[in-house]
């Protein structure tokens, strides 16, 4: 049984203490990879004002543990931890982090990169702008489903 | 006595860009299928549905991903989920 911290939450959270965590999670842990998304603060090249998460309670925590356990048949890990703010944000806001300790560091590296592409096209959560005073919903990217696809040509 | 139906009372929830269309839709309907819940939304809400309609809403029936044809049973919760964009 592997580590793992789904947590969903409006407030910040602390990379140290994250990684931390996971360092401390067993003698056996030779890598951390860590994965932290930040609130950009410009959307068609002019700057926004705030960004707002909306989610679908359960039913993300549900969809987050699904693609954990499947990290977890993919690859050796000792442990992992996703968090998402949901609620009011502000540019340059931290909103996401991603963090897995396996034994090697190709685990860790391909698992990180497998939880943020799936988190990204699957998970329940919802982005809306406000920018020159108007609100709109982001549109979702036909690259993050490009990249999101590649898992599944591999080990399948 | 001819057979009755039975009424299945349906919880809604409209998420995303979905919300904005949904402000004046009731809480609850009665439909058996999320195929239904749309055919019987066309008439008052006719911009809404033509978002439900696009092909990548998803429905989920008590927080699972279904089909539009998904039987509902009384008190299941419809979701309508336009494309996510976390992350």
């Amino acid at each position: 049984m592997s580590f793992n911290s789904i947590r969903i939450q409006t407030h910040d959270f602390d990379l140290a203490q994250e990684y931390q965590q996971l360092r401390e999670l067993s003698s056996t842990v030779g890598a951390v990879v860590t994965f932290t998304g930040l609130v950009r603060d410009f959307q068609f090249d002019s700057s926004i004002d705030s960004l707002s998460l909306q989610h679908y309670p359960g039913m993300t925590e549900t969809l987050l543990q699904e693609i954990v356990d499947q990290a977890n048949q993919r690859w050796q890990l000792i442990g992992s931890t996703v968090i998402h703010r949901v609620g009011e944000l502000l540019p340059r806001d931290q909103i996401v982090f991603v963090g897995v300790a396996s034994q090697h560091r190709a685990d860790a590296f391909e698992a990180a990169q497998f939880l943020m592409d799936y988190l990204k096209t699957k998970a329940t959560f919802w982005k809306q702008v406000s920018q020159d005073g108007q609100q709109h919903w982001v549109e979702s990217k036909d690259s993050d489903t490009d990249a999101a696809s590649r898992w599944n040509s591999k080990n399948d | 006595m001819p057979p009755q139906r039975v009424m299945s009372l349906i919880n809604l929830l409209f998420f995303g860009r979905l919300g904005d269309f949904a402000n004046d839709v009731p809480a609850t309907i009665d439909a058996a299928t999320p195929a239904e819940i749309r055919q019987l939304l066309a008439a008052d809400y006719p911009a809404l549905v033509k978002e439900l309609s696009e092909p990548q809403v998803l429905v989920s029936v008590n927080q699972m991903i279904v089909g539009w044809d998904q039987h509902l049973a009384d008190g299941s919760e419809v979701a309508f989920l336009p494309p996510v964009t976390g992350g």
